[in-house]
Parts: C-alpha cells; structure tokens; sequence
C-alpha cells in the first residue's frame, strides 16, 4: 500500500468509520501517527461525523399518520372502485378494438379493389375521347379559320390526318391544308 | 384482536409485509410508526424543507402500500423504503429544476439572498460564506445549511451514512451504485463539509 499522504488520505473516511481491516489499519493509523496533516483530516472528519449526529430534524406535525390514513382510505376506495370498471371496459375496448380494426381493414380492401377495376376499365376510355373530342376541336377551329389564314405547318397536318382516320377518310391528296 | 396480538409478538419487517399484502391496516400502521422518524428525517436532511420532507415522507409510505406487491424482500423492508424515498427526492428535484428553468430568467440578476430557494441555487464554495451564517443560525441550521451546499449524490451518502447509520452495502442499494463509489462519495462529502464548516470545527 502507498503509505504517503496521497495513499493514505483516500482511507481515513474508512479509519474514521472503523471499516478497516488490520493490516491496512495498522498502516494507515502509523503513517497518521507521523503526519500532522492527515491527523488533522481524521480528527475533522471525526467532528463532521458528531455535528452530523447532533443535528436534529424539526419534528412531524401530529396530524401526519391521520392525514396517511385518509389517503389510503381514498386510495383503497378508488382502487375498490376501479375493480369491476377497468375489467369491464378492457373487455369492452378489446373487443371493440378487434372489431373496428376489422371493420377498417374490410373498408380499406374495399375501396382499394374499387378504385382500381374502375381505373382499368375507365380511365384508358376516357382518355382516348378526350384526346379525340380535342383533335376534333381544333381542326374544326382550323377548318373555320382556313380562309382567314392556311394552315400549313406540320402539326396541324398532323392533327388533320388524324380527324381524317377517325372519319374514315384519306387526306393524302390534300395539299397540306386543311 | 388475534392479529394484532401477533403483531406484538412478532415484529418482523418480513411479516409485517406479509400483513400488509393482505390489506392489514394494523401491520401498516406498525410499518409507518416503525420507520417514519428515520424516512422523515433522511427527506428533510435532502430537502431542507419540513413540509416537504414530511408530504414526501407520505408519498413514500402511499407509493409502499400500492407498490407491495412488486417487493420481492431480496433487500430488507429500509432499505426498500429508503430507495423509494430516493427516488422520490430525485424526481421532486428534476421537477423543480425544470420549473426553475421556466420560473428564472437568465437575463435577472440574483438579488434576493432572502430567499431560500434562490440561495440554495447559487450556493457554491466560492459563495458560502460559514462566518456570516455561523453567527445567524443554530447549529443545526449552520450543518443544514452545509449539507445543502453539497451535489445531491454526496449528501444523499453523507446522510444516509453518518446521520441514519446504514452500512456501506445499504447504501449501495438503495444508491443503486457500488460499494467503491459509495466510499468514495462519502470521502468527498466529507472533505466539502470540512471546508464549508471550518470556521465551525475549529472552534
């Protein structure tokens, strides 16, 4: 063991509590034989340990073990209390638990399945008369304003040849307008 | 009647417990009058407050009776008692930090030393002035007042051990740390008391 200072202060708690055993006591109470400072540190801790002894707590007030038992007495009726009500309403929210988490997943299936044959079989359609009714529209608009100004630029060739197909009609021999 | 008989006979913390799981008012009542000196007084050494110590020292007891059942008795019925008025002391002190973090405003200057509360939040080595509180207070004030001052986690062991007399291995429990940082805690404790209470000692 380190018989210094350094070593030895760490133990004199212990010294001064009596927790130590013999060879290190021995040790610690020769090395505090010889060193002032240490002595002086197991003496103070020594006085800290008595004043800390001496010192008294105000007292309870008297009301204290009656003011206990009403708070136990409404603890235990609130405790009586909830007995049957949290069972019940375990049971009760368990099951309406299951059930509306059943009803939710049955719903959720449902929508899901409906929206999606109504995409599959309607939403393809749609968009096809849509991009119909709309070449229609323009070429017609192009149609009523050909004398205004001819329309001659590729797209609207485009647009031509397509209302053409869609009536059945060739536009080959067209000269580019409409 | 009988009960109670054998309660005056046998005085078991163990069969008080047995009792009190059975809802014996009378083996609670023993348990209470038992161990609330002790309780009380570690609360109050913490909190420095007796109304504080004393509704603690309440909570303690309410928090034993509901918690009964959870108490295995792998440690002895004060120290489990006495781990629960810890723990209680913990929270109570991380409530008022957190309330004092809304309640103090960084920017107000610390001028009211009247205060209790607010000085106990400033106390520090470099502010405690012994002398001053030395001639202002009883003795037992002056320790309070020291114990104070110290981290919580010092002066829990410091009173634990020094005032209500446990060992190092109950202090360890109910601490919830080893026996080595027990001793090491007190020694700590022990050296800030020497220098907050010199002027005390060496007189």
């Amino acid at each position: 063991m380190n018989v210094n200072c350094d070593g030895v202060r760490p133990l004199i708690s212990e010294l001064v509590n009596g927790s130590l055993d013999s060879p290190v006591l021995w040790q610690v109470q020769a090395h505090i034989a010889d060193c002032p400072e240490c002595r002086n540190l197991a003496d103070d801790f020594a006085k800290i340990r008595v004043l800390l002894r001496e010192t008294d707590a105000p007292g309870m007030s008297e009301s204290f073990e009656e003011t206990l038992r009403v708070r136990i007495a409404d603890l235990s009726a609130i405790q009586k209390s909830d007995e049957y009500t949290p069972r019940v309403a375990k049971r009760f929210i368990t099951a309406s638990m299951k059930y509306a988490l059943a009803v939710c997943a049955a719903a959720v299936i449902l929508i899901v399945a409906f929206f999606t044959s109504w995409n599959s079989e309607n939403a393809p359609r749609t968009s096809a008369m849509s991009d119909a009714s709309l070449v229609h529209q323009c070429i017609e608009q192009h149609r009523n304003d050909v004398a205004v100004q001819p329309l001659s630029d590729w797209a609207a060739q485009n647009l031509a040849n397509q209302l053409d197909r869609q009536n059945g009609q060739s536009s080959a021999g067209d000269d580019g307008s409409i | 009647m009988a009960i109670a008989q054998v309660l005056r006979v046998s005085h078991t913390d163990q069969f008080l417990v047995e009792r009190c799981r059975v809802r014996d008012e009378h083996a609670f009542s023993e348990i209470v009058a038992r161990y609330k000196t002790s309780i009380y007084n570690y609360l109050y050494r913490m909190t420095s407050d007796a109304h504080d110590a004393e509704d603690l020292t309440q909570d303690v007891f309410i928090r034993m009776y509901t918690s009964l059942d959870s108490f295995r008795q792998q440690s002895s019925l004060k120290t489990w008692l006495f781990r629960i008025a810890s723990n209680l002391c913990i929270d109570r002190y991380r409530r008022r930090n957190k309330h004092k973090a809304i309640a103090y405003s960084l920017d107000e200057p610390f001028s009211d030393a009247s205060d209790s509360g607010d000085a106990r939040r400033d106390a520090s080595d470099e502010t405690y002035e012994p002398h001053r509180l030395f001639a202002q207070r009883e003795m037992s004030g002056q320790i309070q007042t020291a114990l104070d001052a110290l981290p919580d986690k010092l002066r829990t062991v410091v009173v634990l051990f020094d005032i209500e007399g446990m060992t190092y291995d109950e202090i360890a429990q109910i601490v919830g740390c080893p026996v080595g940082t027990v001793k090491s805690r007190l020694f700590n404790a022990r050296l800030q008391l020497r220098k907050l209470l010199s002027a005390y000692i060496a007189a």
